[in-house]
């Protein structure tokens, strides 16, 4: 696993990808940061990371997109198949590494709530909770990207794929507000990620909500093992 | 080492590979011959574990490759038609990331000299620094085939591995190859069939996804045509000759080949296995006014084998249109 993980963090950084995506993720975190909370005078970390997390959910495929799509293009994989490791250890160093570029942009914007601690207003579950959120929401996009990219050798196609069912699964909550019956409004928003999200960023660290989006990235993680062992099948 | 079993793989309704049986012990060396589309490849990515069969088993060095395949492909290297090789690492990058996925404990240094050592063998220690993307198609060959001797696996499996390659190239790889065979248990398969002679003592022929024939190189074509050629250059006249040869019982066919100067002529004769038509020839020749010049068997050229299979894969496909 570890040499799959060192080769992807490799490769991120020798394409241009990794920084495109780490000047961006910053430049957008910064520029909400500066627009939600320094201009408009507001304390709660919550106003920047809501403007944001739609911006970071199209960054997300950008991460996962060449993820398998280009070993099966450039015929690599065949290397990582006919070697001695298992295709779990292959997915999961793949993951880590997505995951790792995402962490070292988030933990830059940990400057912010640094910044409104100093300035006065720091909420710490608030605080926890939406970090707690975008990572735990990110982990299950990236899974969700890694999954479709094991579908597809067209890096585009993988990409556009991703952003369909991040979508898909995102917005799916706004039709939530169309349910009449109370108890399936909440069932709904119990297992719906961004009901999960919600919670999260009210500072309501729910343990069923957090095993949820940490069960839907385990089970894409899963998919992908058996997407890439069913096409060679 | 290696033992193939109702080998058999589809895809969809196309059979990609049926019925595949053999056997090759350890430290042999074995060509696969056959036109593209056979089977070659398919039958090396299900030794090498990366193709699942849809029926049949592979066991390598006793270990069935379902069953354990971690264990299975410790023992092979593998190096398919398409190197596989990251455009945009280094050499020694991308042999790194070899040590690592093979699990070699080497400490950096460690690490550092074998894969100098391992380069100085292929010679690629100039461009170890380099990126892959901008090597040229034979380093980039050179590169893959360093990489396939990383942790000295005992089978090393290679299709087609000169494809592309300059003559002098050819030669190189020839060389290592039978440098390599001393030690290893090595598939080959190639286009390149002087190659395979003169490599291989073995060679398996496939056509339309079955294996037809598995022997040795100079038994291939009694094998696959049932009959044996024999050379004959006789002084006289042509029509005189035919008649006399065509008349010798046990004779399947004769043909003209060439003349060979004023009045001689060289002729082909095929028999029937198990049967020997040489006294047979010389008394019919002895009994007339033509003089035998020369007569002897048929030098068994891998080249006709291969056209004949692929001249009969046309005609089928001929037939079938």
């Amino acid at each position: 696993m570890r040499a799959v993980y060192e080769k992807e963090m490799r490769q991120y950084f020798h394409s241009v990808i990794g920084y495109v995506f780490l000047a961006i993720f910053v430049f957008i975190n910064a520029y909400y940061f500066l627009l939600q909370n320094l201009m408009s005078r507001s304390g709660d970390i919550t106003d920047y990371f809501q403007s944001t997390i739609t911006l970071m959910m199209f960054l997300m495929p950008m991460l996962t997109m060449r993820s398998f799509s280009e070993e099966k293009k450039q015929r690599t994989e065949i290397l990582l198949y006919t070697m001695p490791v298992r295709e779990i250890q292959v997915v999961l160093g793949k993951f880590l590494a997505a995951e790792s570029v995402f962490l070292i942009g988030l933990a830059v914007t940990l400057a912010f709530p640094v910044i409104l601690a100093v300035c006065g207003s720091f909420q710490l579950w608030i605080t926890v909770g939406n970090y707690l959120g975008i990572v735990l929401l990110m982990s299950a996009f990236i899974a969700i990207g890694m999954f479709v990219s094991a579908l597809t050798e067209n890096q585009i196609v993988s990409a556009v794929l991703s952003y369909v069912v991040i979508f898909a699964l995102w917005y799916s909550y706004g039709l939530g507000s169309t349910i009449q019956d109370q108890t399936a409004l909440e069932l709904f928003n119990r297992v719906s990620m961004m009901g999960v999200y919600h919670d999260l960023i009210m500072g309501v660290l729910d343990p069923a909500g957090i095993l949820l989006e940490i069960t839907v990235t385990f089970i894409f993680l899963f998919l992908t093992v058996v997407a890439v062992r069913g096409k060679r099948g | 080492m290696i033992q193939a079993t109702h080998l058999s793989k589809q895809y969809g309704a196309n059979m990609a590979l049926y019925d595949a049986n053999f056997h090759i012990q350890k430290g042999e060396v074995v060509g696969f011959l056959g036109p593209n589309g056979a089977g070659k490849s398919t039958t090396m990515n299900m030794l090498c574990g990366y193709l699942k069969p849809t029926w049949g088993v592979v066991k390598i060095a006793g270990v069935d490759i379902a069953e354990d395949p971690l264990e299975a492909r410790r023992h092979i290297g593998y190096l398919p038609e398409f190197p596989p090789l990251y455009m945009d690492m280094t050499v020694e990058e991308q042999l790194r990331f070899a040590c690592a996925l093979r699990g070699l404990p080497l400490k950096k240094a460690a690490l550092k000299d074998y894969i100098e050592s391992l380069c100085r063998r292929t010679q690629i220690l100039d461009t170890r620094q380099r990126l892959i993307r901008n090597l040229s198609k034979g380093y980039r060959q050179r590169v893959a085939v360093t990489q396939l001797l990383v942790g000295d696996p005992e089978i090393l499996v290679l299709d087609e591995p000169t494809v592309g390659l300059d003559p002098r190239q050819i030669r190189e790889f020839r060389d290592l190859f039978l440098d390599l065979g001393k030690e290893h248990t090595i598939i080959l398969s190639s286009h390149i069939l002087s190659e395979i002679s003169s490599i291989c003592g073995r060679v398996l022929v496939f056509n339309e996804g079955e294996l037809i024939a598995d022997g040795k190189p100079e038994q291939l074509q009694e094998m696959l045509t049932g009959r044996k050629g024999l050379r004959v250059e006789v002084a006289g006249d042509r029509p005189g000759v035919l008649a006399v040869l065509r008349a010798v019982p046990e004779i399947l066919s004769v043909e003209t080949v060439q003349s060979t100067g004023e009045g001689r002529w060289e002729y082909q004769v095929d028999y029937p296995i198990g049967s020997d038509v040489r006294p047979a020839v010389y008394h019919a020749l002895k009994a007339t006014e033509y003089d035998l010049l020369m007569m002897k068997a048929e030098e068994v050229s891998l080249e006709s084998i291969y056209l004949k299979i692929t001249e009969a894969q046309e005609e089928t496909a001929e037939e079938d249109a």
